[in-house]
């Protein structure tokens, strides 16, 4: 097995498995810091749950069910514990979850409530549409790539 | 050494529940509350009385259903109405307090939230040090 390859099912076109490497490390850091930064202070977080799914328990399940997964993705990428492209799938789902609540927000009128996605540093900066961008982004990116992954795969079997 | 990814992935699932439960204890005593700040408002300072702005903002993600203040002490008067409905999160509420000259002990008011969870603050109308 190359230094760059996943566990689980790789594309063995070694430039390609490289990128992906790469952008599994960069998500399992994006899904690290989002879940261990939540946990340290949910408070922005929980004020923007609460107004998507309502106050109390819903609210405060949304919150730790999240920074579960995140954590627990974020950690399995960094790890190698979960291969690359089963990553980025799992991840272009989760972003296309945590897509669907921003949206419901923005249709309340909540665009420009902070999200509390990053805590810390965001906890004011990243709004519902500032966070709808980075998102769209991400999904963008990751889709292309998997389609890309898809293509080659797809190429090689036919050779 | 290598460690099979099953194993890793047990880790990092252990590590993601005990980052969980630390969310759940961090996010239990979250509840809406009001953020309360007092402002004397000096343009209209007279030797009979005093004005202060109470500023009533709900946090917490939910909307308050009443926030009501009342006179708890001192010669003081509630502009009218005193109170709102419908409180929604990051909307601030101002209420004006006519206080009657200078008294010994500050008057106070008290203001009742009334929702989901229900609360009350007493409040000392004195400006909060900047």
């Amino acid at each position: 097995m190359s230094a760059v390859a996943s566990p689980q099912g790789e594309l063995p076109s070694p430039p390609f498995t490289h990128v992906l490497s790469r952008v599994s490390i960069y998500l399992g850091a994006f899904w690290t810091w989002a879940g261990i930064a939540k946990a340290l202070s949910p408070e922005a977080a929980y004020a923007f749950t609460a107004q998507v799914v309502g106050g109390g328990m819903p609210a405060k399940f949304v919150i730790v069910g999240s920074v579960i997964v995140e954590t627990a993705l974020g950690l399995a990428l960094l790890t190698r514990a979960l291969g690359s492209r089963a990553g980025i799938m799992i991840s272009l789902v989760l972003l296309s979850l945590f897509s669907t609540l921003l949206i419901a927000a923005k249709a309340q009128g909540g665009g420009a409530l902070a999200c509390g996605c990053y805590a810390f540093f965001a906890t004011d900066a990243a709004s519902v549409d500032g966070e709808l961008w980075i998102n769209g982004i991400h999904v963008a990116i990751l889709a292309a790539l998997l389609a890309v992954h898809s293509y080659l795969g797809r190429r090689q079997r036919v050779a | 050494m290598q460690i099979s990814p099953r194993l890793r992935l047990a880790a990092c699932a252990a590590f993601a529940v005990g980052m969980g439960v630390l969310a759940a204890v961090r996010v239990a005593p979250l509840s809406p509350t009001l953020e309360i700040k007092v402002r004397h408002v000096r343009a209209f300072r007279s030797e009979s009385q005093s004005v202060y702005d109470l500023s009533i903002i709900a946090r917490g993600g939910e909307t308050i259903d009443e926030v009501r203040i009342e006179l708890l002490r001192g010669a003081a008067r509630i502009a009218p109405p005193g109170f709102t409905r419908n409180l929604a999160p990051g909307v601030r509420f101002i209420a004006r307090v006519n206080v009657g000259g200078d008294t010994a002990v500050p008057p106070a008011v008290r203001i009742t939230q009334k929702g989901r969870i229900d609360r009350t603050y007493d409040i000392e109308l004195v400006e909060a040090s900047r």
